[in-house]
């Protein structure tokens, strides 16, 4: 630590922290301690250039703190020299005081410029070489990060991811919502229908993707579907018509299997159609054909079978699930977590999942949904979060990756699902390292 | 002999006078024994001029009187005083006059000069204001100091070596100021301030008026005994007590649930202020090692109840906290009389207000006149010193108007003007645009200097502002000529995009720095589609805003 005063020449051809403050530089203590000797010394209506100077280096050094950088690496601001020191075209207008004529000299001690937050910087980049991929990345770490550290729950980190997913999904992202529900610091603020939007249209496109018989393309078309002005939805609606393979069975399948997906394909033709009846947008030939090959299923009501078909799938789920939990008691050392028993739960966590993201329960079989979670989970000796979470086939426990950012790359739900902050932490000093 | 070394404290309610000598700052006291003085101006029978405990008293018994005008300081108002019409520097200039008059007894000598407090978030019209009235009444302002920096010192000059981040939540009659401030080793340095100038406990006691007289449905009283009698039932209902109170016929009994619900919107105005301060501090909750209240209204339970929630850490009020300020302000004194007894003390303040200069903005062709680019930030140590390259609009363009702005908002109209300096000495160049450094230096005590320098010939003019009165150019006309202009019909006015212009124009004023910039960048090329009025790319660069405004929403952190 510098014990010594520095001398005034010493204080003005110091050009970091390290330079004044030696060691003191990086502890904080020390640190405020040299500043504040030098600062009762050049004081800053007594001398308010070696103030300014002091003060750059001093602010310097409390924001690589800050950081966590070492402040030996950070320097502060210069600005180029001016090239003569000429006359003042004549005396300063009336001032009471004489204005202080320090300034004209070499500005390189003026204050430095503040410093840029690398994850600003990033958001900025990924932002405008719409590398979305990255900036949802970014996002999730930045959110995830967020919740640990502030003391509030945070459902709108969670609404700001969700909304992100609407529009731009993948089917990994499905996991991260239903983790997002569970974890311990999420909390519900009336934000729930974006999640359960987005919670649906996620496990849509994941059913789909993983359907043999829904062509490869077809997600990311539907994808494409929310984006644009009308014209190009049009436009991917041909494309969607082009997709190789019989489309009129693509429809039936959708129809049958993935009615959603289905209504998300008729609910763009409707407002196509919609504008069309106004004013005609520029629409070409194909465009026009594509649509009305669409529309057909608007004229097809979705079956009064199918809605019936489904209330009976989600109360046999129910049922089952009492079923089974009754059984489970006896079979657990048996049978362990079969695929049956796994599958049922799945559907019955799912239940339960979109019942709490709806914050509140319609139907009978929403509302048993947790209690019957509650007593599964008791049955097998665990509590219903960490049941929901055990929703994917890969184990969580024991999971320490050595390269956090290869593995976050590899299979980024379970990564996010260890919610591990320290893994996080090394995770985000890669990532902001990164060029 | 040199003057003694005075500090007064200004406030809405009550003044304060304090001298400091043989090392301590104490109050002074006045004929009745008192230290605190009300802010309060009444004429006696014989249509004299009282001042203080004696107009109090007059205007509590219902006799007319002038009380609150700290608010409309540095503004035209006209107060009426019997046949007396005032302004608002001239009434404090009454109760300075007192004041001055009062020390002097006290100290059995003259007092010319002394260290006058205003809140920290008062603007330039407001400290012009405060220094005319040290003007004219024969007193020379050696500093305006800022409200809670004077409570800091008085509380920091008492305190260890050991660093201590302090809070200092100031309520007073009329103005609410927070300052954040980091103690240590006798440094007394200043991280954050804002404030609310319309906010004090006046306000609260009007919100009790009003709910009152809502629901006993009759006109509110507005004579100065009932505004007593409101005063003496909110304190006694803060302190869990109830009250009742008597409106024409009926009688309305008062308690906390209620006062609480009528204050409501104030809670939220303070905690919005104290959200902000945090934010320019870069200190979060629990990041504090203590939390003062000072101010008349600190004993307001509600306002401890606010501070502890937002900062983490229970709200402590400060001993003698009606005091403190003016003892401060004495100390401060002391201090810049370079006082042997703080030779080991040192206090540095931020500036409050952004400065800057109005420019053009081109954006694709198009080009947005009257924008605010700010040089010097709010927020920045003083003394401060930055300077800012610009180019001139049109080739060949041989003159400049450097205006200067103070504020936070986007367009200049909405900031305050401090002055000008205009220079025809730019060469003419038919190729290129010429270039022009602006330099702002602001030193401790309000003197801005700017200086601007032709960057091809070097040559350099020089204005110096001493904030204390240029005489504006009446732009006022121009102003409201673009107003009226701004009136026509254009895709601007469709709601959505008016209500993400206006949220991302507060944004800017509450962003500094590179987020300010980017989000700045964004505004304008947004405003540059909406001029085109071209359905598409305002729905492109509007999702774009969008989404940057949501980024830096969750950037601040909070809901805003």
């Amino acid at each position: 630590m510098t014990t010594d005063l520095v001398d005034r020449q010493q204080l003005m051809d110091s050009r970091t922290p390290a330079h004044l403050f030696g060691d003191a530089a990086h502890d904080p203590r020390s640190l405020r301690r040299a500043y504040a000797r030098l600062a009762k010394v050049y004081r800053p209506d007594d001398d308010p250039e070696a103030f300014q100077h002091l003060r750059g280096l001093f602010e310097a050094a409390k924001e690589a703190h800050r950081r966590g950088e070492a402040p030996a690496a950070v320097e502060a601001g210069t600005t180029p020299a001016p090239r003569q020191e000429p006359d003042p075209t004549g005396p300063p207008e009336a001032a009471r005081r004489r204005p202080p004529t320090w300034n004209k000299q070499d500005p390189a001690h003026a204050t430095p410029k503040p410093a840029h937050d690398p994850l600003i910087d990033r958001l900025i980049a990924a932002q405008q070489s719409d590398d979305w991929h990255t900036q949802l990345r970014l996002l999730h770490l930045h959110a995830l990060r967020l919740m640990e550290e502030r003391p509030r729950p945070t459902a709108w980190m969670a609404v700001r991811i969700a909304r992100h997913l609407a529009h731009h999904l993948e089917p990994v992202d499905l996991e991260l919502l239903q983790m997002l529900l569970v974890h311990p610091r999420f909390d519900d603020a009336g934000q729930g229908e974006h999640l359960e939007h987005a919670l649906r249209r996620a496990s849509w496109l994941k059913a789909a993707a993983a359907d043999p018989r829904v062509p490869d393309a077809l997600p990311t078309e539907l994808l494409a579907l929310q984006e644009g002005g009308l014209p190009e939805r049009a436009r991917t609606l041909a494309r969607i018509r082009d997709i190789p393979g019989d489309l009129t069975a693509l429809l039936d399948h959708l129809e049958w299997n993935h009615p959603d997906l289905l209504s998300w394909i008729t609910q763009a033709c409707r407002e196509i159609e919609e504008v069309l009846e106004g004013d005609v947008p520029a629409l070409s030939v194909d465009d026009h054909k594509a649509l009305r090959i669409f529309a057909r299923p608007l004229h097809l009501p979705l079956g009064r079978n199918q809605r019936v078909l489904r209330h009976v799938f989600e109360w046999g789920t129910g049922l089952m699930c009492g079923v089974t939990v009754a059984a489970m008691g006896r079979l657990r050392s048996v049978v362990g977590t079969t695929l049956i028993v796994r599958w049922i739960l799945h559907g019955m966590v799912n239940i339960y999942l979109k019942g709490r993201a709806r914050g509140r329960t319609t139907s009978p079989v929403w509302s048993d949904a947790p209690r019957v979670l509650a007593q599964a989970a008791r049955r097998l000796g665990t509590t219903p979060s960490c049941l929901a979470r055990q929703l994917a086939p890969e184990p969580l426990d024991g999971w320490t990756p050595d390269d956090p950012l290869v593995a976050f790359q590899q299979d980024p739900a379970s990564f996010l699902r260890c919610l591990d902050t320290p893994l996080y932490d090394r995770l985000d000093a890669q990532l902001l390292e990164r060029p | 002999m040199t003057s003694p070394l005075v500090g007064i404290d200004l406030g809405t309610t009550n003044s304060l006078v304090c001298v400091y000598e043989e090392g301590t700052a104490r109050p002074l006291t006045d004929d009745l024994g008192h230290t605190m003085i009300p802010s309060a101006l009444a004429l006696d029978d014989e249509g004299h001029l009282t001042v203080g405990a004696i107009a109090r008293e007059r205007m509590a018994a219902g006799l007319p009187g002038l009380a609150r005008f700290k608010p409309f300081m540095g503004t035209d108002r006209t107060l009426s005083l019997g046949d007396h019409r005032l302004r608002p520097e001239e009434a404090s200039a009454l109760v300075l006059r007192e004041l001055k008059a009062m020390a002097e007894r006290r100290l059995g000598t003259t007092v010319s000069e002394a260290v006058v407090t205003v809140p920290a978030w008062f603007g330039e019209p407001q400290r012009r204001a405060t220094l005319d009235a040290a003007v004219l009444a024969g007193l020379q302002v050696t500093q305006l100091l800022n409200e809670p920096t004077a409570a800091a010192i008085a509380y920091g000059v008492e305190q260890g070596d050991d660093p201590q981040v302090v809070g200092v939540i100031d309520l007073g009659g009329g103005t609410f100021d927070i300052t954040i401030l980091e103690l240590f080793d006798g440094v007394v340095e200043v991280m954050g301030s804002t404030g609310d100038t319309h906010l004090g406990g006046e306000d609260f006691t009007d919100a009790l008026i009003r709910g009152a007289a809502e629901q006993a449905r009759v006109q509110a009283p507005t004579d100065g005994a009932f505004r007593a009698a409101a005063e003496h039932a909110k304190r006694r209902v803060c302190s869990g007590g109830e009250a009742t109170l008597q409106l024409g016929a009926t009688t309305v009994t008062l308690d906390e649930a209620r006062l609480r619900a009528w204050c409501a919107p104030l809670v939220a105005r303070l905690e919005r202020c104290i959200r902000e301060a945090m934010f320019q501090a870069k200190v979060r909750a629990g990041g504090f090692d203590r939390v003062l209240l000072v101010g008349g209204a600190a004993r307001m339970p509600l306002l401890g109840e606010v501070a502890s929630r937002l900062c983490g850490r229970d709200a402590e009020l400060a001993g003698d906290l009606d005091h403190v300020v003016g003892r401060g302000a004495a100390l401060q004194a002391g201090l810049h009389a370079r006082h042997w007894a703080l030779s080991e003390v040192l206090v540095t303040d931020v500036l409050t207000h952004t400065l800057g200069t109005s420019t053009t903005r081109s954006h694709g062709g198009m080009e947005l006149y009257d924008r605010f680019s700010p040089i010097l930030s709010r927020g920045t140590t003083l003394p401060a010193t930055a300077r800012q390259r610009y180019w001139t609009l049109r080739k060949g363009q041989t003159f400049m108007d450097i205006e200067v702005y103070e504020g936070e908002a986007r367009h200049v109209r909405d900031n305050t003007r401090l002055g000008q300096i205009t220079i025809d000495d730019i060469p003419e160049n038919q190729d290129d645009h010429e270039a022009v450094w602006v330099r702002f230096t602001h030193d401790v005590s309000g003197l801005l200097v700017v200086d601007v320098e032709v960057e091809s010939t070097g040559k350099t003019h020089e204005l110096a502002i001493e904030r204390t009165g240029r005489s504006l150019r009446p732009s006022d006309l121009e102003a409201a000529r673009r107003r009226l202009a701004a009136l026509r019909i254009h895709p601007r006015e469709l709601l959505p995009n008016k209500f993400l212009w206006e949220r991302a124009n507060r944004l800017v004023t509450l962003t500094s720095g590179p987020l300010r910039e980017h989000l700045d960048h964004q505004l304008t090329a947004f405003e540059a589609a909406m001029e085109t009025g071209d359905a598409d790319s305002i729905d492109q660069v509007r999702r774009l805003l969008q989404r940057t405004v949501t980024q830096v929403q969750d950037e601040l952190g909070m809901e805003l």
